[in-house]
């Protein structure tokens, strides 16, 4: 199975989840299930997913993205993708999920 | 399949067995990934994106097979996999045995509201716009391919 770790941290109304390795169809299921668990522990406006590790990425990965994308829409909040390779980058403008989100260098660029 | 003179090949298969629940065969076909990998950085001439390009289609294809191959949840579905380097090109082809099913014909979706299928093989297509589909000897075949 192709491994992802991935850890949350809640700060100042962002849910920062840093994430590392591929994120694929047989472990995306679970990274989603975390990442509700992890929203409802407390009010979440702004999401912010730290990519710089994150090798691979598929459509499974893209619906847990979706996931966190419609969470912020709802409380008019904004998902933020950190510092994605050129890979990932290219992944969300085909997949034409890039526009639902704002893409910055570093966690610093999070106002 | 037959194997080109100068080509280097490798070729791996699993089986997905009708007891298995959609987590155990996801997870029987992810294995194929870094062996997918490994092999396509032997070879030289893929950079990073070529690289990506190929996991992603390995991985929507095989977990398409392992999503929507069945034989009415009778018996066992075979799934093969075989990367061909060439001093032309790189291929990947996956085929199984499970009912026909053209990838051509997941709805065509995108954005937001795109179901996982469709938005996979759309992947596909846009990394590889040659893509091709056949049903050969009672098996589905995908191709996708990159010529130098």
């Amino acid at each position: 199975m192709a491994l992802v770790n991935y850890s949350f941290d809640h700060r100042d109304g962002v849910l920062a989840v840093l994430l590392k390795g591929s994120l694929d169809a047989s472990n995306s299921v679970q990274f989603g299930t975390d990442l509700k668990k992890e929203l409802e522990k407390e009010e979440v406006k702004n999401i912010a997913f730290e990519v710089s590790a994150l090798d691979n990425m598929a459509s499974a990965g893209l619906r847990v993205v979706m996931v966190g994308i419609k969470h912020c829409q709802s409380r008019r909040g904004k998902f933020y993708l950190v510092a994605p390779s050129q890979n990932v980058r290219q992944l969300m403008r085909i997949s034409n999920i890039g526009m639902f989100m704002e893409i910055v260098d570093s966690m610093d660029a999070i106002a | 399949m037959p194997r080109p003179p100068d080509a280097q090949v490798l070729d791996l298969s699993y089986r997905l067995d009708p007891e298995m629940d959609l987590e155990r065969r996801l997870a029987v076909i992810s294995r194929g990934n870094d062996e997918v990998l490994a092999f396509l950085r032997k070879q030289g001439r893929l950079d990073d994106a070529d690289l990506f390009a190929f996991n992603l289609a390995y991985e929507e294809l095989a977990s398409n097979v392992a999503r929507y191959g069945s034989h009415s949840g009778r018996d066992a579905v075979h799934l093969r996999l075989r990367v061909e380097r060439t001093a032309s090109s790189v291929a990947l082809t996956i085929d199984d045995d499970g009912s026909p099913f053209n990838p051509f014909e997941a709805p065509d979706s995108a954005g937001a509201g795109a179901s996982e299928g469709g938005r996979g093989i759309r992947l596909v297509r846009a990394y590889f716009p040659g893509m091709r589909y056949s049903y050969e000897n009672r098996r589905n075949v995908v191709r996708v391919e990159k010529v130098f």
